[in-house]
């Protein structure tokens, strides 16, 4: 069942961040509660942009297709942050479907609800601002990592972006906490399915990093930083 | 809690007068996406340096903020 609209649900969410009791109130009386059974689209690529969503739990892949058929993955999406949301302050059609990749429980309001609330709340739209500023700014990052960078060192920076999202401790390292499969890895750094098994078995047998089907491990974490940032070789203690 | 056994990001954000110092010694951990999950410790062992040196160093960049950047 969809959780009842309670104001607590938005505490934490960058995008309602600063706002007092009655403004949360106000959004969450505006907002819809929706379940997405894992594997489903909350919405696709090129559907009319009905609303600006934000997720309460589970994980969403946002993922862009182009005229070719390639696809790939612009981001990933945890608790507590805003998708699908500039679409309707763009051109009014979603850019990309948004996967459940776990069940999900988000929170959305309607074109018309999103646009009202920021008038009344100067501070959701000053978050939001905050919000896509950060996004564009890991775009530029990835776009100059992608003009210049050797794969490898992509690779790297991709593994290091998921684990400053959904990073956990756990016993033998830092687990990237997201259902995330080699393909995920390929579509989010420009380059191949073989190239990112290569580059992960080349990096597991350093005992860098250990994959599941569906799970990474960073076991030397600082062995990856080194590889992202060109870090040069620790010297070798006596 | 030891120095030694708190996330580097919790030592920076607690006491940012380290900042300086961690860098001096080479290390990236400003701004590291993985400083929330390491330890003074695991930091140290990483970048192959001394433990001990490493403390006094940010216990009296922390003890005097404005002679950090001196320190290291």
């Amino acid at each position: 069942m969809p959780p009842p609209p309670d104001p607590a649900l938005l505490r934490g969410m960058p995008l309602f961040a600063g706002l007092g009791a009655d403004a949360l109130a106000d959004a969450v009386g505006l907002a819809r509660p929706r379940l997405h059974p894992r594997g489903t689209a909350i919405f696709t690529q090129g559907e009319p942009a009905a609303a600006g969503h934000a997720l309460i739990d589970g994980r969403v892949k946002i993922v862009q297709t182009g005229p070719d058929g390639q696809q790939v993955v612009m981001r990933f999406i945890g608790p507590g942050e805003m998708f699908g949301t500039l679409a309707i302050f763009t051109d009014g059609l979603y850019p990309a479907d948004a996967v459940a990749v776990a069940d999900c429980v988000e929170l959305s309001w309607p074109a018309a609800a999103m646009t009202e609330l920021m008038d009344r709340h100067p501070m959701i739209a000053r978050n939001a601002l905050s919000i896509i500023g950060g996004r564009l700014r890991e775009l530029q990052n990835r776009l100059r990592e992608v003009a210049t960078e050797r794969v490898e060192r992509r690779i790297a920076h991709a593994l290091l972006r998921l684990v400053r999202q959904a990073g956990r401790r756990v016993e033998a390292g830092v687990e990237i906490d997201f259902p995330l499969s080699r393909q995920d890895v390929a579509e989010m750094t420009g380059t191949t399915l073989h190239t990112v098994s290569r580059t992960l078995s080349a990096w597991e047998s350093q005992g860098i990093v250990e994959s599941g089907r569906q799970q990474v491990v960073i076991r030397k974490p600082h062995a990856l930083v080194a590889i992202a940032e060109d870090l040069p070789p620790v010297p070798k203690r006596e | 809690m030891e120095v030694a056994d708190m996330t580097m990001a919790a030592l920076m954000s607690g006491r940012p007068a380290v900042v300086p110092v961690l860098l001096r010694h080479g290390l990236a951990c400003p701004g590291c996406a993985m400083a929330p999950f390491m330890t003074v410790r695991e930091a140290a062992e990483a970048y192959g340096l001394e433990l001990g040196p490493l403390l006094d160093n940010l216990t009296a960049a922390d003890r005097h903020p404005a002679l950090s950047a001196e320190i290291g």
